[in-house]
């Protein structure tokens, strides 16, 4: 009996050990050079968003038009983590396979990944695009290393803070907080009205934020002099703006302490509970982050919805808001696509001024041409209102230096650092240790490059 | 046959006193063990009962204040959510349920055969490099996976089997060899040899006295390897990670149920139900063997 | 049922001796014999490549990789392989993150292999003890515990000490305050604030997980103790404890052995629960040695050499504990 059952197993084991074999092989076809693709594979980052699959939809139908040779190429969308980019762009461009045709890239990604030599040059497409002359100049220049250009803007926008106007208004909070001791003090009123809220969510893995706050207190994360930088992290200016951060949490108790170690999004990595979470759900009275947050928001909770609005992260003593990081996206072509020229047709329409301006107005993004940003377009939307002010005063350096990535996302010096400041660890030799690893790490390879 | 020691007891030597204390003491004895026992099985059932309770739970009651612990309105949205593709976005779980079954499969029958050949050298002649090729896999079944990974992601990209199923069963294979060998040598070794000399005289080839004498006698042991080698490409995880990268629709359980937990705003609820179909067959699969898995639990621990 | 189980570990399940080979059948089975002279080298030949090819030539190359500046550039010839020596050895150990990176992991393996064979032993003592309905239930509990593939397990704790809807947090926050009970549990988050509490979760899980081998392993060894013995300790006045320890903790002691090296490799080695419960590779001061290799290797830059180093010292380190481990089964028998 045991000898029947375990040949049978056997027996069936063997035919699903030839068919796992034949599917392998099957995949591994269609590798012709031809300039008709049979699939683009397009990297996004984030998680999936309805209205975004819709807008991708338009444009490939658009591309499938205007492109006839490309009429059967099927294009496909693959979500990938904010957290795991990294990772699985690596990965790709050393085995070569199993990467993007098209991907997106974080603009301060972009400088990093280019110069390691994972994006194709598309100087001369982007010369002879009718659009190209209408991005925004510094935008594209971010995203040119040695004279290439290897990515194209797509969509950018700015952090601020969001706030609730129905609880502004019963907690007497008639304008909008412009200087740090404001913001606290708001922030220590609302927990105060609505008990069991926190005031203002502070994540220790948010440089993006963070660096607001050393910007605005005068501050500087680091400076260029030829191409060596030097690290400014413990300036008196920049160690205020770190200060107030960290205290939001260790002295103001007006963030929680789950937030350390998380980003705005929650833990790095996993699933729901970050202070996106919380603010939708009316645990968080103050969130910082940009509009493009409102869709994540509203599939947590619309209840609140209608009081949604926003306004510029303050600077130390007012009344201009902090320089905000100026971030956004970037479409690049994969350096071993085989299909370099249809890449560069796809990227040319979903980010052709139409295309762009309907995505960035569904996501909350700002549209990278200059044309579109002319006028009081947004005057009038009190979620956009607010970030619209904040895109006045933007600094992106030196968040778009070569290592940046490999300072950011990999090494996380400035996640590191704040939170072993949020868990206690001495200020100073925190700060003066970050500052030297960061030190290091822009200035790697820097007399080749 | 876990009967208490007191019971075997000759009476001769039982302690002197009134028999009534003695039966007294004894049913305290054996009411609080039966409680710790109570309460051993309910702690360690209950995280699994929690994640299936989870799974049939819908949002509200998830993320209720006052969690409950049975579901109030069970539902059966999640796992629909997961069966539709919805929840993940990267496709039904069916499909990766069908992958990890290929990968698992193919690995125990491909780790079976190989380990069963190894183990009829082993148990059954004596040869120069005998005692050294045992220490081997004593010692390679130690050697970490992630000592290993940086090597066999550079490897297989070259071979072109990384993002495929066949790259990931001949891994585990491979890393499910050294523990099938040196249990299964052990059930070899039990069968009489006289058999098969028997068999070689009545002019048997050897293949045949192989799959005719010593196969059928072995298959108990196999089914106690395979066991193991299902544990490990069931359940790896690291390998299939740096694999499979963004090859979605060669992902395997793990990685899918990773997946979806890592991405931003997916719930609770689905991913619960997930880990639940993920657990269900593994689960079975033990209680359904777990007569026979005597030896093989125990050896079949190693690097669970 | 668990019961059932009758061969200690320790002995690889052994149910009896091999015969020894060597007696010389009569006639034809003479020719057989001749030609087997090379049959067990043919009949381990498929296992010899696969194991050389998959698990010990990458040791070989990660030891070459970790003498060497590999990385992106050299995968694809964009620049030359160079030889640095013990410069990646240099640079590991120059780096703090290494060091607390090691404190982590040896100190969560002491905290885990103890806590896993107290637990274990224990277990294992009760099943014993208990009637075969009782330990039927235990023994099937257990075995749910050990089955759970890690991937779930690690879900399902992350879930359990959620934050927000977790139960632990709202457990905490409701338990007396002599209990430990306060507030400001709810909403304590476990996974990525320290590596404390994110080592506790990781802690708590590995012994749910780890201690049902354990306990059938040592109630595998108990069956074995002659009761006699145990009787004849009872009868000279010995307690329970006292007869654990004088009878049947020496009569074990080659099981604990191999548990303890076991546990020990086990728990040095933990990738999935950590990588998945301290929020992938987002929380550096939460690395454990595994993590820490991780992300030297493949995280951008990329420093293959680095993860090769690294790849050495935690096969060197844990090289070491399987030398005792191999001495330890060796001294039982088990090659024969």
């Amino acid at each position: 009996m045991k000898l029947t059952r375990s040949a049978a197993a056997f027996g069936a084991a063997a035919l699903l050990a030839g068919a796992a074999a034949g599917c392998g092989s099957s995949s591994s076809s269609g590798s012709s050079a031809s300039a008709a693709p049979a699939k683009l594979v397009v990297w996004r980052m984030g998680s999936s968003v309805p209205s975004q699959v819709t807008w991708m939809n338009g444009v490939v139908a658009q591309f499938h038009k205007k492109y006839p040779q490309y009429a059967k190429t099927k294009v496909t969308v693959d979500w990938i983590p904010w957290g795991n980019r990294v990772t699985d762009w690596t990965n790709a461009l050393t085995s070569g396979k199993g990467g993007p045709d098209v991907t997106e890239l974080g603009n301060t990604d972009t400088p990093g990944i280019a110069s390691q030599g994972a994006l194709a040059s598309i100087t001369s497409n982007v010369k002879s695009w009718s659009y190209g002359s209408g991005i925004i100049p510094g935008n594209l220049a971010n995203d040119t290393v040695n004279g290439q250009t290897y990515a194209v803007p797509w969509f950018g926008g700015v952090r601020g803070i969001w706030y609730r106007k129905d609880e502004f208004a019963k907690a007497g909070i008639t304008a909008a907080p412009t200087t740090w001791a404001q913001l606290v003090s708001d922030a220590k009123t609302l927990q105060k009205k609505y008990p069991g809220t926190f005031g203002l969510g502070a994540p220790s893995d948010y440089t993006n934020a963070i660096v607001s706050f050393i910007w605005g207190a005068g501050g500087q994360v680091a400076t260029q002099s030829g191409s060596k930088w030097t690290a400014t992290l413990n300036t008196p200016a920049s160690e205020a703006g770190i200060k107030f951060y960290a205290d939001l949490y260790l002295t103001q108790h007006v963030s929680p302490s789950k937030y350390i170690g998380q980003t705005e999004l929650g833990a790095p990595g996993a699933t729901s509970g970050g202070s996106d979470e919380d603010f939708a759900l009316g645990k968080l009275d103050m969130y910082i982050d940009g509009p493009w947050a409102q869709a994540e928001l509203t599939a947590v909770s619309k209840k609140y919805e209608a009081d949604w609005a926003s306004f510029p992260i303050p600077s130390v003593s007012g009344p201009n808001p902090s320089p905000a990081f100026s971030g956004g996206s970037d479409l690049g072509v994969w350096v071993k696509s085989k299909y370099q020229t249809a890449d560069w047709d796809l990227i040319s329409l979903m980010d052709s001024p139409a295309n762009a301006t309907t995505f960035a107005n569904s996501a909350g993004f700002f549209p990278q041409f200059t044309s579109q940003l002319k006028g009081g377009a947004y005057a009038g939307n009190p979620v956009m209102a607010g970030f619209a002010k904040a895109a006045a005063y933007t600094q992106i350096a030196p968040l778009n230096s070569k290592n940046w990535a490999t300072a950011d996302a990999t090494d996380a010096i400035i996640p590191t650092m704040m939170k072993s400041l949020m868990q206690g660890a001495s200020f100073s030799a925190t700060v003066n240790k970050a500052n030297t690893e960061l030190q290091n790490v822009l200035n790697t390879g820097s007399e080749t490059g | 046959m876990t009967a208490p020691t007191l019971r075997i007891r000759p009476p001769s030597i039982r302690r002197p006193g009134p028999r009534t204390r003695a039966r007294a003491v004894r049913k305290t004895k054996t009411f609080s063990l039966n409680a710790v026992g109570v309460l051993v099985a309910l702690v360690t059932l209950f995280p699994i009962f929690w994640m299936i309770s989870t799974a049939f739970k819908p949002s509200q009651e998830i993320y209720s204040l006052t969690p409950r612990l049975l579901p109030a309105h069970p539902t059966l949205g999640n796992f629909s959510a997961v069966m539709s593709g919805q929840a993940s976005g990267i496709g039904s779980v069916w499909l990766f349920f069908r992958n990890s079954l290929l990968v698992t499969v193919s690995t125990v029958v491909l780790a079976s055969l190989i380990s069963l050949l190894a183990s009829v050298a082993v148990a059954r002649f004596r040869f120069r490099f005998r005692a050294s090729y045992l220490i081997m896999l004593l010692i390679v079944q130690m050697i970490p996976g992630q000592a290993l990974i940086i090597a066999l992601f550079l490897d297989f990209d070259r071979l072109n089997l990384l993002q495929s199923l066949p790259g990931l069963v001949l891994v585990y294979s491979a890393q499910a060899l050294p523990v099938s060998i040196w249990m299964l040598r052990n059930f070899v070794a039990t069968v009489p040899r006289e058999l098969e000399e028997a068999a070689a005289v009545d002019g048997a080839g050897s293949l045949r006295i192989f799959w005719r004498i010593l196969f059928p006698l072995v298959a108990p042991g196999l089914v106690a390897t395979s066991i193991f080698s299902f544990i490990t490409a069931y359940n790896e995880f690291i390998v299939a990670l740096t694999f499979l990268g963004q090859a979605h629709s060669d992902y395997t359980l793990p990685i899918y149920v990773t997946f979806f937990f890592t991405r931003g705003g997916a719930e609770w609820g689905p991913i619960m139900a997930a880990s639940t179909l993920y657990t269900i067959p593994v689960v079975l699969f033990f209680l359904i063997v777990q007569r026979r898995m005597t030896a093989g639990l125990v050896a079949g621990a190693v690097k669970g | 049922m668990v019961d059932t189980i009758t061969n200690p570990p320790a002995r690889a399940a052994g149910p009896a001796r091999a015969p020894r080979p060597g007696r010389v059948p009569a006639g034809r089975a003479r020719a057989l014999i001749r030609r087997y002279r090379l049959a067990p080298y043919l009949l381990l030949l498929p296992s010899m490549v696969a194991i050389a090819l998959v698990l010990l030539w990458p040791v070989v190359q990660v030891t070459l990789y970790s003498f060497q500046n590999y990385g992106l550039p050299q995968t694809d010839g964009a620049a030359p392989v160079q030889w640095i020596g013990l410069g990646n050895f240099t640079a590991t150990f120059a780096d703090p993150e290494f060091w607390l990176a090691l404190r982590i992991t040896v100190l969560f393996a002491a905290a885990a292999v103890t806590l896993t064979l107290l637990a274990g032993t224990l277990v294992g003592l009760l099943l014993h003890q208990l009637g075969r309905v009782m330990a039927g239930l235990v023994g099937t509990a257990a075995l749910l515990a050990w089955a759970t593939p890690p991937v779930s397990a690690s879900v399902l704790f992350y879930w359990l000490f959620n934050p927000d809807g977790g139960l632990v947090d709202w457990s905490l926050a409701r338990l007396p305050h002599w209990l430990v009970g306060s507030t400001n549990w709810a909403g304590f988050n476990w996974t990525t604030t320290g590596a404390l509490p994110a080592y506790t979760v990781v802690t708590v899980l590995v012994v749910w997980q780890g201690f049902p081998f354990i306990a059938v392993s040592v109630l595998a060894g108990l069956k074995t103790v002659p009761a006699e013995l145990l009787e004849a300790a009872r009868v000279d006045g010995a307690g329970a404890w006292h007869g654990f320890w004088r009878i049947t903790f020496p009569l074990l002691k080659p099981i604990f052995l191999v548990l303890l090296l076991l546990s020990v490799i086990w728990d040095f080695n933990v990738f999935t629960q950590t990588y998945l419960l301290t929020g992938g590779l987002g929380n550096r001061d939460e690395f454990n040695l595994s993590l820490y290799l991780y992300d030297k290797a493949f995280t951008f830059p990329p420093s293959y050499g680095l993860g090769g180093a690294l790849a050495l010292i935690l096969t060197v380190i844990l090289l070491i504990i399987t030398v005792g481990y191999v001495r330890a089964s060796v001294r039982q028998g088990a090659l024969s």
